[in-house]
């Protein structure tokens, strides 16, 4: 039984609303199962200047939930942000907020 | 992702060079220097050579556009080569740090490029070895292996405990790496 959540393609006519060009993005980081959690807390610190609390906070989310938005912005700022991750190799990925 | 590994002898800490500024040493025996050495050398000549698109190298570059093949390639097309080449850089700082000429104490900058590249090898060990969630302390099921020591090699047990001996090695030196950075 897999324990990793992998990033999956969306069928867009699954979707309500197909989101604008304008609107926002965010990236997302991705639970997986080599990652040590004090390095993915300090990488978004590093990286986002996150505080401790902030940054654990959001390293569980990841551990737990199997994802968790670290960044937004328009799509220059969330594809510097993703390479970033990547940089660190962190599972990072990007899609329009559908929140926004 | 794993939890953090129990205390050992810091292989590696920050020295306070005055108020504001600090810089690092190695506490690493040179044989322990050269293991990690050979595995960053044989990440640089996988990157170099390897299929970044299959495993073991495929979570070093892992989609950013899951669900647009159209700006995934687009993406791909004008940032593969930059991450390819930051990999490399960060190997060669790294490298330069593990060596008999290296450095007696180094700067954070070097220190975070040991820490990136330590955890690539890791990434790629752990794919290999296909870890799941349930595999703290791989080699320790296996044999009991201190974390604080790399496998000497002849090892008869196979290449796979090697490889598990190695990535629980590694997991230990990366928690040292990164206690040391936000001291």
């Amino acid at each position: 039984m897999p324990t990793t959540l992998e990033p999956v393609r969306a069928d867009e006519s699954d979707l309500d609303d197909a989101p604008s060009s304008n609107s926002p993005w965010i990236v997302l980081v991705w639970n997986d199962p080599i990652n040590l959690m004090s390095y993915v807390t300090h990488v978004f610190q590093k990286l986002f200047g996150y505080s401790t609390e902030e940054a654990t906070k959001l390293m569980l989310d990841v551990h737990h939930k199997g994802r968790a938005v670290v960044a937004s912005g328009n799509r220059e700022e969330c594809e510097m942000h993703v390479f970033r991750l990547h940089e660190h190799s962190l599972w990072a990925t990007m899609e329009h907020d559908e929140g926004a | 992702m794993t939890g953090p590994a129990d205390p050992f002898p810091a292989p590696i800490e920050a020295i306070d060079d005055s108020a504001d500024t600090r810089s690092w040493v190695f506490n690493l025996p040179a044989d322990q220097r050269e293991v990690v050495a050979h595995l960053l050398g044989e990440l640089r000549s996988l990157l170099r050579n390897g299929d970044l698109d299959r495993p073991p190298l495929t979570r070093l570059f892992p989609p950013v556009y899951v669900d647009d093949e159209e700006k995934e390639a687009e993406y791909r097309r004008l940032m593969r080569d930059d991450l390819i080449t930051s990999r490399l850089a960060q190997i060669d700082a790294a490298d330069a740090l593990l060596g008999p000429g290296g450095p007696d104490r180094f700067a954070e900058a070097d220190t975070i490029a040991l820490m990136q590249s330590i955890n690539a090898v890791r990434v790629v060990l752990g794919t290999i070895l296909d870890v799941t969630d349930d595999d703290d302390h791989l080699a320790a099921e296996h044999n009991a292996v201190d974390a604080s020591e790399p496998p000497d090699g002849d090892d008869d047990e196979g290449d796979e405990l090697t490889a598990m001996q190695l990535y629980d090695y590694l997991s230990w030196l990366l928690e040292w790496v990164v206690h040391s950075l936000r001291i």
